[in-house]
């Protein structure tokens, strides 16, 4: 190596140390800043605003002092027992399949979990007094919405995108105009669409409150999308998988479900787990037909004036609980995935070792 | 395999198992099949060679109604098979079928290849599946391979499974479409092999291939097609020694010269 080199590397390791150290520390001096006014400085528990006024950091109060309203929104608060066990139904629906990750496992749970928390809500199914869908909120209703959309928006996606592969013209045809016009309409339209439109047209059932009206809103928007994602994956099977499976007599359920949809599935699973995250964001849209989700109760929580200027504390809770909902589905979508991960051939596989020569030969080149 | 291998000992030849009567077939306007008239006997070994495009595939494809003729008969076993039957799948588990391009199930093992259509179609039990399917799989000489997927295997391999998941039905025929056509040359004779015995023991099938040495060896008729049509129909040493129509002369005298070489 000549001399000149040599400076240079030098002068290359030098500089690359001194970004280093310097990216540090400015990473060092953020954290220090978020924990001095999220915590040190902060203030937890107080009843009155003016504690926080005195404070230089963040007035978590205002959450504290209103958490009833942030939690549960409109609820009655008498019977604020009921979403908090819905909740905890909804969660443990949720965590039963990261154990045991199976499709049939996370969809019995689910419906269960699902029934279990509409009758908590509602209370007529277990003999409680009712309470009215319109006064239904926080973040229960936020997982019960998440949780009901992704559980019937996929079957719908995925029967969708079946009929839009189908060899028939009339059902593929129909799939196709359901799709596009779907597809083509802002989420926002088709939820005033099913909650100011569609209820004319049902007016036989009295008791249809806007609150199912928006769910299906949702449940058809990601449904379009969905099946999109899945015909992507059907497209991605072989013409000869189908030949061989046909060949065998396996019927066309067995031939979907045993041959065709795994490989779909494995093709199109980093696609499907967004569209899941992307579910759970989307009910926070039911804010602007004025039900009270997660993100919409928590904003109550500003309506008081003494708290009014806390609106960067309520944010932060809001903008960390749906990252940890998301990050969950995320995690359960990986869960459920790798289970699908193709076999891989002995001698595909870089070992740590072929990387490693690899970079190195590209780098002395 | 060289043309002067023994041929397989004669053998039963038994009553007709598949009658094509007139079969038409087309892609919008373009005929595929222009008529075509073929009775196959129980028992009985058929290859069928003839230039690409000449329709080979798509025939035996029509037998299992894989594709759909738009006219004439086909007579399955004493079924007539046509588009939108609806017992199709009843007649396609007896016709075992491998593919030029193998067409394993990727996402599963070699033995769940093999027991996936007896389970699932003939209700049989997973442990008896699995015991027929390792019976199998040594019959085409690949009994330790069961547990791996099928990319784990060479090309060889892989259409020697496919053969065994077809044979794990207990077909009545068996079509072949091009079999070593995607092969490398070293392991086009470990399937040839397979097939040999597999036509020793009596199976009815259909050949598609282009191996002279395995239709000298192994058919009771060689079909020459040409542009969706049965040019010629003869016994293999005929069809080779003394071809009649001036396509087949041209076509053998191409064949052969490739596989000379
Ligand atoms: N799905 C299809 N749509 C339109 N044309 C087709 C289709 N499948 C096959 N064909 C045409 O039908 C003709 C016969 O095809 P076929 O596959 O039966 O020929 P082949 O004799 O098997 O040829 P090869 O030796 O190349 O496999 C070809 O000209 C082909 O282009
Ligand atoms: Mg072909």
């Amino acid at each position: 190596m000549s001399a000149i080199q040599d400076v240079y590397r030098i002068r290359t390791q030098r500089s690359s140390a001194v970004r280093r150290w310097v990216g540090l520390g400015i990473l060092a001096l953020i954290i220090a800043c978020l924990l001095r006014w999220g915590l040190l400085k902060s203030v937890f528990i107080t009843a009155s605003p003016d504690d926080c006024r005195a404070a230089s950091g963040a007035c978590w109060a205002v959450i504290t002092s209103q958490w009833k309203l942030v939690l549960f929104g409109t609820y009655p608060f008498a019977e604020i027992w009921r979403p908090s066990v819905a909740t905890a139904v909804l969660l443990g629906a949720f965590v039963i399949p990261l154990i045991r990750p199976s499709l049939p496992a996370l969809a019995c749970s689910w419906a269960i979990a699902l029934v279990i928390a509409t009758g908590l809500f509602d209370g007529r199914l277990f003999g409680l007094t009712y309470v009215e869908p319109h006064d239904w909120g926080g973040l229960p209703l936020t997982l019960l919405l998440s949780e009901a959309a992704i559980l019937f928006s996929f079957p719908i996606g995925l029967a969708v995108a079946l009929a839009r592969c189908s060899g028939r013209v009339m059902l593929r045809s129909l799939a196709l105009v359901l799709v596009e016009s779907i597809r083509g309409v802002p989420l926002v339209s088709l939820l005033f669409f099913a909650t100011l439109v569609l209820p004319l047209f049902l007016s036989g059932f009295s008791s249809f409150d806007k609150l199912y009206g928006a769910a299906t809103a949702i449940v058809l928007f990601n449904a379009a999308y969905i099946s999109e994602v899945f015909r992507g994956g059907l497209l991605t099977v072989p013409r000869g998988q189908f030949d061989a499976a046909k060949s065998l007599g396996l019927r066309w359920t067995d031939m979907n479900r045993l041959i065709v949809l795994p490989q779909a599935f494995r093709a199109c699973a980093p696609s499907l787990v967004n569209q899941a995250v992307g579910i759970v964001k989307d009910t926070s849209f039911l804010a602007v037909l004025g039900i009270f989700d997660f993100m919409n109760s928590a904003k109550l929580a500003l309506i008081d004036v003494r708290w009014r200027g806390n609106f960067i504390e309520v944010y932060v809770v809001v903008g960390l609980t749906y990252f940890l909902m998301c990050t969950a589905v995320s995690i359960l979508g990986q869960r459920l995935s790798s289970r699908l991960e193709r076999p891989a051939k002995v001698d595909d596989a870089i070992t740590p070792v072929a990387l490693a020569s690899i970079v190195t030969a590209g780098s002395q080149s | 395999m060289s043309e002067n291998a023994p041929s397989v000992a004669s053998h039963e030849i038994g009553d007709v198992i598949i009658e094509m009567r007139n079969v038409e077939k087309s892609y919008g306007n373009y005929k595929v099949l222009r008529g075509i008239n073929l009775s196959v006997s129980r028992g009985e070994r058929i290859v069928i060679c003839g230039p690409s495009g000449s329709g080979k595939s798509t025939l035996i494809r029509c037998l299992n109604q894989l594709e759909e003729h738009q006219a004439g008969e086909i007579i399955i076993d004493g079924t007539t098979v046509h588009g939108g039957l609806r017992g199709i799948d009843g007649i396609r588990r007896e016709i075992g079928m491998v593919f030029q391009s193998f067409n394993l199930f990727p996402h599963l093992t070699v033995l769940e290849n093999c027991t996936l259509a007896p389970t699932r179609v003939r209700g049989v039990s997973k442990a008896e599946a699995e015991a027929t399917a390792r019976t199998i799989l040594e019959r085409v000489h690949i009994p330790e391979q069961a547990q791996k997927y099928p990319i784990q295997l060479s090309g060889g391999q892989q259409q020697r499974v496919a053969i065994a998941r077809s044979l794990c039905m207990s077909p009545k025929i068996m079509l072949f479409d091009e079999p070593t056509s995607a092969l490398d040359p070293e392991m086009v004779s470990e399937v040839l092999d397979v097939m040999v015995e597999l036509a020793e023991s009596g199976m009815t099938m259909l050949v598609v291939t282009h191996e002279m040495g395995f239709a000298s060896r192994v058919a009771d008729r060689v079909i020459f097609m040409d542009a969706g049509e049965i040019v010629e129909v003869a016994h293999p040493t005929q069809f080779f020694n003394a071809p009649q129509s001036l396509r087949t002369k041209k076509f053998l005298g191409q064949v052969l010269h490739t596989q000379a070489g």
